[in-house]
């Protein structure tokens, strides 16, 4: 059969419309049915998210001085699926990463696509490799942004601003508790990139910046900080205890000023640290009160009117039968007021004056001094402490917690409940956050003075601070005495708990908490060293806590520059004369 | 025979030639836009890339001298500098210190109120 031309034309015509279906339906297939399919396996290929980190907040004092910084790092990630000559790259960058280049050649030939080499290489180093890499032309090599926290006072307020983890994440005291603010929101871009690796800016995806934490202003005055920090290691080094705690608080609004437990450690070292140097003592450490909690009773029963301070108590001369077990002063007294039995420090008048309240009352007092309940400040693993319902007590109990034995309490507690008798009776929350900043230094978040409770009223308060100020004038702490000022305070000598069971012979727990002025009181600082040695004397509150309290409050009150109430003789060679004003001549 | 053939003159079709030569060039004058562009768009994105790296690093720089900063004045190190340079500097001891009481009368405080003002112009 002879095809004639017009057959032919119909043929290969149909011939081309069919190949041509053909490659328009595979074009179809790719296009359109296999689209999401392969723009996912090019995107795979080409598309990478790119992270961009936020900075993390800063962590400030009172006076804008920095406590954490953040540093920035680079993380060197190599690309080995694109490298020429892994052991030539190698090389070139192993003396800047300070790693052996045979290890180093041998990640790079797995050929992988992601390698990490190594992480925290400071910019300067990263420069450096840049550099080499340029002038020997090789490639492969990235650099991940990346910052390392650090904090520019190394040991100086550790426990309270605590530091981060591997993954930024706060561990522990402000970094922790404060995580959320500072933290921020690392951003994202997606970014497409040709054979070589070089981003291809305009075929950027989704974009979205990175938010940066906030800075967060402490309470803390770190020249007083400072001030404690180093009085507090002069004390570590003459008594040897086994820890101590400092404490400075501004009553009227609950401020904590200083804050500072031994022993410590380098914020800029965490990982040597151990255990017991991260905990910080002043919200951690249970101890017993001893006779600070003596200013309980005393105010409760001015308060109640059951007594005034001129009320007399017979104080046994020294020894008191109460519940089949006998009660000792450290000095028998005979009869005191209840002003005496605060200024001596009788256990049996506070325990008559316990009787006296009654277990119910007592324990509502104590409780609404804020013991056996957390304060609430913003640090990490606070405890409340313990005070047993009166449901719970046994016979002795009524006699024993009004002198600080049979309860628990954090330093923390004690000073804020000195406080409170210092702010004529209001309990405050003690507050350690100031201010919250974003990073425009817009103020995000304000912490304003907040008052629990009043707890007794300002009349009681008149009262009690008298007492309080003989107990530094003429009673256990006369090395608590501040030249120039009057001050408030009381001792406590606290045996230590044996795990055993009763208590440790010989060892103690020594605090002292004082205010000053007493009139108009500017800050109220606790001392409290666990287990203090003095040769052949007893390491009574007094002897050891109260004057390493007079030497803070003497560098305290010098750089706050605070008024002298009282009369200072004028050091020796110094002439009164009469100034004549400015333009009087 | 050539008398009988008719004499068929074709115009040149200027207008059409117009419009093909026009079409052609707006398609390649398109045509080499578009590369020219794309090609600016990669030349701009890559000056944008390098800014922005640019930029990243003299952020980086700024944190890193500021941690530097922090570091250098904190008290620890201004301490320790001072302890080790013995530049024979005491804190003052408190017997050292002499506080002169200010006359607090209105005639002296008015005084330095407008002395002050004449000062601060």
């Amino acid at each position: 059969m002879r095809w004639n031309a017009q057959a032919r034309a119909v043929t290969v015509s149909f011939g081309l419309v069919g190949v041509f279906s053909v490659f328009s339906f595979r074009l179809i297939d790719l296009q359109i049915a296999k689209h999401e399919e392969y723009t996912a396996l090019a995107a795979e290929k080409h598309v990478h998210k790119q992270v961009i980190y936020a900075r993390r907040g800063i962590i400030r004092d009172f006076h804008n001085e920095p406590l954490a910084e953040n540093v920035p790092v680079k993380t060197v990630v190599a690309d080995a699926s694109h490298m020429r000559d892994p052991v030539a790259v190698a090389k070139a960058i192993a003396d800047q990463l300070k790693m052996d280049p045979q290890e180093l050649a041998d990640k790079l030939k797995t050929g992988r696509r992601y390698i990490v080499l190594k992480r925290d290489v400071s910019e300067a180093a990263a420069n450096q490799i840049k550099e080499a890499l340029r002038i020997a032309n090789l490639g492969g090599i990235f650099f991940e942004q990346d910052f390392v926290r650090t904090y520019p006072n190394g040991p100086l307020l550790s426990q309270v601003v605590g530091f981060v983890d591997h993954e930024h994440k706060g561990a522990l005291g402000i970094e922790r508790t404060m995580q959320d603010f500072l933290q921020g929101a690392n951003g994202f871009r997606y970014i497409e990139q040709d054979r070589t690796g070089k981003e291809l800016v305009p075929y950027r995806g989704l974009e979205s910046a990175a938010k940066d934490g906030c800075d967060v202003t402490l309470t803390i005055d770190l020249g007083l900080q400072n001030i404690v920090e180093n009085e507090l290691d002069r004390a570590m080094a003459e008594y040897k205890p086994k820890g101590a705690i400092a404490i400075m608080v501004r009553p009227q609004t609950g401020e904590i000023m200083a804050m500072a437990s031994r022993p410590t450690f380098d914020l800029n070292d965490p990982g040597e640290a151990d255990p017991d140097q991260t905990k910080n003592r002043a919200v951690v450490y249970m101890v017993e009160p001893g006779s600070v909690f003596k200013i309980v009773p005393v105010s409760a029963a001015l308060n109640e009117k059951l007594v005034t301070p001129e009320t007399t108590i017979f104080c046994e001369n020294g020894h008191f039968m109460y519940g089949g077990r006998l009660l000792r002063d450290a000095e028998p007294q005979g009869v005191l007021t209840v002003h005496g039995v605060l200024q001596h420090s009788s256990n049996i008048g506070a325990a008559k004056l316990g009787l006296q309240l009654g277990e119910n009352r007592l324990y509502d007092y104590a409780r609404r001094f804020g013991f056996g309940q957390k304060t609430g400040i913003a640090l990490t693993g606070e405890i409340s402490g313990l005070l047993s319902p009166p449901q719970h007590w046994s016979k002795l109990e009524i006699t024993r917690i009004p002198m600080g034995q049979s309860v628990a309490v954090t330093p923390l507690q004690m000073v804020m409940a000195m406080a409170c008798v210092a702010n004529n009776g209001k309990l405050m929350k003690p507050m350690i956050v100031s201010q919250i900043t974003d990073p425009t230094g817009r103020v995000v978040a304000t912490f304003s003075p907040e008052v629990e409770r009043q707890v007794v009223t300002p009349e009681t308060c008149r009262k009690v601070i008298p007492a309080l100020q003989d107990v530094v004038a003429a009673g256990t702490a006369k090395s608590a005495v501040v030249p120039g000022f009057k001050v408030a305070g009381k001792t406590g000598t606290a045996q230590k708990i044996d795990p055993k069971g009763g208590y440790m012979s010989g060892h103690y727990v020594s605090s002292f908490i004082g205010f000053l002025p007493a009139d108009d009181p500017k800050f109220v600082l606790l001392v409290t060293l666990d287990d203090p040695t003095v040769k052949g004397e007893l390491a009574f509150g007094g002897r050891t806590a109260a004057p390493v309290f007079s030497q803070i409050a003497v560098r305290a009150v010098n750089y706050m520059d605070l008024r002298p109430t009282e009369q200072v003789p004028p050091p020796a060679g110094i002439k009164k004369v009469a100034l004549v004003p400015h333009g009087r001549h | 025979m050539n008398r009988n053939r008719k004499k068929i003159t074709y115009s040149i079709k200027i207008a059409s030639i117009f419009k093909v030569v026009l079409a052609t060039a707006i398609l390649a004058v398109s045509g080499l836009s578009y590369v020219y562009l794309k090609n600016q768009l990669h030349q701009y994105g890559e000056i944008q890339r390098r800014l922005e790296r640019e930029l990243t690093e003299l952020r980086a720089n700024n944190e890193v001298v500021r941690a530097q900063i922090a570091q250098l004045s904190s008290r620890v190190v201004l301490e320790k500098k001072l302890a080790k340079d013995s530049l024979g500097l005491v804190p003052i001891a408190n017997d050292q210190i002499v506080r002169l009481n200010q006359r607090h009368d209105t005639v002296g405080d008015a005084l330095r109120v407008v002395s002050n003002r004449g000062f601060n112009q």
